[in-house]
């Protein structure tokens, strides 16, 4: 029953092909072949949902459908989805559930079309959304409707089939059809068409760049996506992400970056493992000879084991070679910058004008970084802003006493000109003293706490005693004294002779603590949802809410670990999250 | 330059058919940083003399509750640790959601009158302090406003150190006044010279060229361009002289035949902050305000600190080939930003008030949303204020 006043706007998608829809309408309900098989080749993006149920159960206890749509006052959203639930005998939940039982497929094709498929595993929850849709259609065709932007008519339209099949848009941006369990959303009217129509390419499922992720991804994900990455990376932009001069990027993700341009697809899957989410990337990328390939290439060895210290929050190890990083600052940096040229003069200054290649040819590509909560010395004070403590740790090759005396020479000319630079803007400088520890003696930079008069509120700057250690092959550049012990703890617990290494991977970040995270920002709280304000325009009540909304978040987190490796077929990622 | 006009400073007193859309615009584009369609026919609705009253009407006077409530919101975004330039971004998070506009404007013009640079301030906070000086008697009484400046710490820091041979010497040595660890200190030993800075404000004060400076340059940023001689504000000098009754002195002047007149209307070209607050305002944009900041740092105005003692140039010095390129960018920027466009009618009356040649309104009626936002942009009309 056709109930649109608007002919000439349903002629979009039902005049033209209205014959060979209705047949191929029929037919699609008839057969209802698995979606994947029944898009067609050429996506640049797909994803599939296989197991919507136990998602849902994480999504719940997340509380990420209460989130997003538990709380809505949309009057629309509220009436369908109470119509809906009294039809059903559920509420909204129960009705995710039941559009989602049989799964959900997304594909996105080149030209900005994109397709969502919900099956459902009984017909009852779409013949009452179809209900629905129709009676709304019926009503809102008898209302002359424009779009803000626009004096142009929006598409209304309800257009049944035999065979229990059926088609509609409510505002001419997004086309629904309904057949059998399925139902299909698209966001143009020609897209929902060509999906029904006769087609001799072969269906997604079917094309070779889709089947060799598929396979990557392993044999049951509960969800998996595919990326087309050799129709993205010749999207200019796509490109142009993909490539990093930045010096923190290019050590941090130069290498993954390196990889992802040079591949054909990208596949990421997720397992569920009762309160674990596991989620697995891998690209058939390769890494180059030169670029960030040159530094992050393990081959047989790997990284080091993360450290372990009181009040750990996070911990990342690397391995990245840097005399190799160095050797490649012609190609990594071809545009030589001032800061740059002034950053290279500098280190040459420190260094006492030694040879650059031969101080970064010093270090094991091994390298750690360990982020741990303060705890502050009462005899000094507490700052109003808290942050935690970060600390580097290196290790060097041979005659390690005479190079890491070097090292420190170094770390001391950068903390006076630090306080030199200070010193210029009447900024209060650090005092440069030695402690000791374990048997190891150290340099610590402090600001003085003499004239502070209420210690319970220092200023920020009372976070920093940057440190550097020397204890046999190791270097620890820590932000405080404090983390500068830990570590030292630390490494006397690790065979320096012969450490543990993980073959293949480059880079491995761990978020130990995500409870301490949590109650970290909410001690700068204030300061936390300040910064977003000014920083995103959001309003203050906003900024709170999505603070509270990520604190609350991180407290469902027990632990998340990264690890990314390159492997002869290419480079493959894995994220743990372990759930409370 | 308007000569004398016996009826300059008489009160404006349209007929129900003078005062249009264009007026109303005109008056809001030069007390407010920007506004909505609502606004913008309200003031049409009020006619003159209610909008200024309601915009003149700001606190201390009486505090309603919505002024408190986003001064807490305000004092919550301030950071003991603030940097100048984050001082320049709360400071432009208040002219975006301020209740009182003029208030902020006002403040702004003394700003740009004492042209204390923030970043010459040696503590941060003392900046954030100094405004809200500024913002205290930015409608008060002037001499009270200068004694506090006077006192002010960042007014002095920003004269440089003492030790240095500059301005900072020479005040500590005929005032004996410097400034230690953000406080303001007098120092006797150190005074050679035989005035306290309250005697050099009074002495200030007591010359009638003071009154007359200050009315001239209030004059130059409420009618724009068309400076008054110094015959012309004879009248409005010598009633300042008497009472230094900021309030009454812009309110004077807005009221004014010579605000409304053609040697006023457009007769400024916009600052880069009115430029973009104004689009910002006008379509309810969500802009970052510290992206904003160095937007408008690269179109000439860094807030807060204004290029010499004089502030900021203004007028036709913020138009130049390159900050005409600059102000479309930032254009399309803050036109990212926004959600819902009104209608092609709403918005060339909020953006324009329909006030362009007839070519050009033919022209814009090719496009609407934000390509037509766009387009108003970047005419001519509207970088004047």
């Amino acid at each position: 029953m056709a109930v649109s006043r608007r002919p000439n706007v349903i002629g979009r998608i039902c005049q033209v092909g209205a014959a060979l829809l209705f047949s191929t309408l029929f037919a699609a309900a008839q057969t209802s072949p698995a979606a994947v098989d029944w898009l067609p080749a050429g996506a640049v993006y797909a994803f599939q949902v296989n197991q919507p149920a136990a998602l849902q159960d994480i999504a719940e206890n997340l509380k990420i459908l209460d989130m997003f749509l538990g709380g809505s006052t949309d009057p629309g959203y509220r009436l369908l989805v109470d119509t809906l639930g009294k039809k059903s005998g559920t509420d909204f939940k129960g009705l995710i559930r039941q559009f989602t039982a049989g799964g959900i497929t997304y594909a996105v094709y080149p030209g900005e079309s994109s397709v969502w498929i919900f099956d459902t595993q009984s017909p009852v929850v779409l013949d009452a959304f179809q209900q629905f849709v129709k009676v709304l259609a019926g009503a809102r065709a008898g209302v002359p409707v424009t779009t803000p932007a626009s004096t142009k008519p929006a598409a209304i339209f309800y257009q049944e089939y035999p065979g229990n099949v059926a088609s509609w848009s409510l505002d001419g941006k997004q086309f629904f059809a309904r057949t059998g369990n399925r139902l299909i959303v698209a966001n143009r009217g020609d897209v929902l068409k060509a999906l029904f129509s006769p087609r001799t390419p072969g269906s997604l499922a079917a094309s070779p760049l889709y089947s060799q992720a598929r396979q990557a991804v392993g044999p049951n994900p509960a969800a998996w996506a595919f990326v087309n990455m050799a129709i993205l990376n010749q999207y200019p932009p796509a490109k142009k992400a993909l490539v990093s001069h930045e010096l923190f990027d290019l050590v941090l993700d130069g290498a993954v970056k390196q990889s992802l341009a040079d591949s054909t697809w990208l596949a990421m899957g997720l397992g569920i493992d009762g309160k674990k989410l596991l989620f697995h990337a891998a690209t058939d990328g390769k890494l180059a000879a030169t670029g960030a390939g040159a530094f992050t290439r393990p081959g047989d060895t790997g990284v080091l084991p993360n450290l372990k210290v009181p009040r750990e929050l996070a911990a990342i190890t690397l391995w990245r070679d840097l005399g190799q990083f160095y050797a490649q600052k012609e190609a990594l940096f071809p545009e030589k910058t001032s800061g740059g040229i002034l950053a290279e003069n500098f280190l040459e200054i420190f260094f006492t004008g030694r040879d650059l290649n031969e101080v970064f040819g010093r270090f094991q590509p091994q390298v750690r970084l360990v982020v741990a909560r303060q705890q502050y010395d009462p005899a000094i004070g507490t700052p109003v802003e808290q942050y935690p403590a970060a600390a580097l740790i290196f290790r060097v090759e041979h005659n390690a006493e005479d190079f890491g005396e070097v090292l420190e020479e170094a770390w001391q000319k950068a903390i006076g000109l630090t306080n030199f630079t200070r010193g210029q803007s009447a900024e209060p400088g650090t005092l440069i003293d030695r402690e000791s520890y374990g048997g190891v003696t150290f340099s610590c930079a402090a600001f003085s706490v003499r004239g502070e008069k209420d210690r319970a509120h220092l200023a920020s700057r009372f976070n920093y005693r940057p440190s550097i250690v020397r204890d046999g092959p190791y270097i620890i550049l820590s932000s405080t004294d404090g983390l500068a012990k830990d570590l030292i703890d630390a490494v006397n617990k690790e065979d320096a002779r012969n450490p543990a290494q993980r073959s293949n991977a480059h880079t491995v970040i761990e978020v130990t603590s995500p409870p301490e995270i949590a109650a970290l920002l909410n001690l700068n709280r204030t300061a936390l949802i300040r910064q977003s304000v000014l920083s995103s325009g959001k309003k203050p009540e906003q900024a709170a809410r999505e603070f509270d909304q990520n604190t609350a978040w991180l407290n469902k987190l027990d632990h998340a670990r990264l690890s990314i490796s390159a492997t002869p077929e290419g480079h493959q990622a894995d994220l743990e999250l372990d759930l409370k | 330059m308007p000569e004398a006009n016996p009826h300059a400073w008489a009160p404006f007193e349209p007929r129900a058919s003078e005062w249009n859309i264009a007026l109303a615009g005109h008056l809001l584009r030069r007390t407010t940083f920007g506004f909505t369609a609502g606004q913008l026919q309200q003031a049409l609705a009020d006619g003159p003399a209610k909008t200024i009253d309601r915009l003149i009407a700001v606190p201390p006077d009486a505090v309603p509750p919505d002024y408190a409530a986003f001064e807490q919101s305000v004092t919550a975004l301030t950071s003991p640790e603030a940097s100048s330039q984050a001082s320049g971004v709360l400071w432009l998070y208040r002219m975006r959601n301020t209740p009182y506009p003029f208030l902020e404007k006002t403040t702004l013009f003394w700003h740009d009158f004492f042209a204390v640079d923030g970043s010459r301030v040696s503590q941060p906070s003392l900046m954030e302090r100094h405004l809200q000086l500024l913002r205290n008697h930015a409608l008060g009484r002037f001499d009270k406003l200068l004694s506090e400046v006077s006192h002010d710490p960042a007014t002095l820091s920003a004269n440089g150190p003492p030790t240095l041979l500059g301005d900072g010497a020479a005040r500590e040595a005929f005032t004996g006044v410097t400034v230690l660890r953000g406080e303001y200190h007098y120092q006797p030993a150190l005074h050679h010279g035989n005035l306290t800075p309250d005697d050099a404000v009074r002495k200030a004060l007591s010359q009638p060229a003071t009154a007359e400076a200050v009315v001239r340059r209030v004059c130059r940023w409420l009618l724009g361009a068309a400076d008054v001689s110094p015959s012309m504000a004879a009248p409005l000098s010598a009633g300042f002289a008497r009472d230094y009754d900021i309030a009454k002195l812009v309110s004077t002047i807005l009221r004014s035949n010579l605000f409304f007149s053609a040697e006023a209307y457009r007769h400024d070209v916009k600052s880069p902050v009115d430029f973009a607050l104004n689009l910002v305002l006008a379509l309810n944009a969500t802009v970052a305000p510290a992206q904003l900041h160095a937007q408008l740092a690269a179109l000439g105005q860094s807030l807060p600190d204004p290029p010499s003692r004089d502030g900021w140039p203004g007028g036709r010095r913020w138009l130049n080939a390159f900050t005409i390129v600059g102000r479309s960018n930032l254009a399309a920027a803050i036109l990212e930003k926004v959600e819902h466009y009104p209608d092609r009618q709403a918005l060339v009356a909020t953006l324009l008030q329909n006030d362009a040649p007839p070519a050009v309104l033919q022209g814009l009626a090719q496009s609407d949303g934000s390509q037509l936002a766009q387009a108003i942009a970047n005419l001519p009309e509207f970088q004047l204020a």
